[in-house]
């Protein structure tokens, strides 16, 4: 998994439509999410806060939460229990050696597919 | 798993949650590591007063749904079926052939009583209660009315169970029976692991 947006375009077997663009933000979100932490030590509500700050309003945790049980499972970020000011035991999050690796290659794709889908988009406006 | 901290509809949210995934054949380490996840999440939403469904979302199925694919629960469900169903071959094998052993008469829908009996008992009735749990969200008395309605509805399977069984006899030669059922348990053994095979090639 090198690309997070390939990875999913990949996994989808039948490509990705415009009508199946869900799969599309769960990878985008990724991302997102390995940018977040990478900055600093996170946990799951505040995450999601950040992002809705940051304009994914619509986003729920049911979208949220399996992506960080996943992003976990492989080892991209790593979770460590600390008790909440609540006293319930929360995960904070923070980014792992491989999670760093592969925010590098979301970032390189990310800059490279906007300005291409850019240039298609603008190509298309003009002519 | 207390949920003390939680209120109305929050927590409410949390008893949902909780039980349906556990109604969903989830282990219980990832079982409890999700539920501390889910209250600390609702306790946070709950002391900013946000709104639980801008949390969890409008569905609280399609959140539990979206956790369960994570985890590859729904292939476990597969796995646990075809598990089943070869117990449920394994046991009436054995049963066929003390039948022989014992010389005893021995008919078809004795077995196929007890597969069917089997799978009814481990897998519809489990889905059944999940459902339950999400059109109560969580109201453990309405739970628990139901469940009282789903054991009136065994009653009258049961009573078709017993006129199956003593109406419908088909003969059969026991010994057959048996070798013809060792046989299914292996072709499904070895069709079994050569899908494992190239499910592994293909991760």
């Amino acid at each position: 998994m090198n690309i997070i947006i390939l990875y999913f375009v990949l996994q989808g077997k039948g490509g990705v439509t415009v009508n199946n663009n869900s799969q599309i933000l769960k990878g985008i979100l990724e991302g997102c999410i390995l940018s977040i932490i990478s900055k600093e030590e996170t946990y799951g509500y505040e995450l999601l806060t950040k992002l809705k700050e940051r304009g994914f309003e619509d986003i729920v945790e049911g979208t949220l939460y399996p992506l960080l049980l996943r992003l976990e499972k492989n080892q991209l970020i790593i979770a460590e229990k600390r008790k909440s000011s609540a006293g319930v035991n929360r995960k904070y999050y923070k980014l792992s050696e491989m999670g760093s690796i592969e925010l590098e290659g979301f970032i390189e794709y990310w800059n490279k597919l906007h300005v291409n889908v850019n240039k298609i988009i603008g190509g298309m406006d003009n002519e | 798993m207390s949920n003390s901290k939680l209120r109305d509809e929050y927590k409410e949210a949390y008893t949902s949650i909780v039980m349906y995934l556990s109604s969903s054949g989830m282990q219980g380490s990832f079982m409890d590591e999700v539920s501390e996840d889910v209250k600390d999440l609702l306790i946070s939403a709950q002391d900013d007063g946000i709104d639980v469904k801008s949390i969890i979302g409008n569905s609280i199925e399609e959140f539990c749904k979206e956790i369960i694919k994570s985890k590859d629960i729904n292939s476990r469900t597969m796995l646990k079926i075809s598990q089943s169903i070869k117990w449920a071959l394994i046991i009436s094998s054995m049963m066929s052939l003390i039948y022989y052993l014992f010389d005893m008469k021995f008919t078809l829908n004795i077995i196929f009583m007890f597969i069917v009996d089997f799978l009814f008992c481990r897998f519809i009735f489990s889905i059944g209660l999940r459902k339950v749990i999400i059109k109560n969200k969580g109201n453990v008395k309405k739970i628990i009315m139901v469940l009282l309605l789903y054991i009136l509805f065994v009653i009258p399977g049961a009573i078709l169970n017993f006129i199956l069984i003593t109406n419908f006899v088909v003969e059969i030669n026991s010994l057959y029976t048996s070798m013809v059922l060792v046989a299914i348990l292996l072709l499904s053994y070895i069709t079994g692991k050569a899908f494992r095979n190239r499910k592994v090639r293909l991760d």
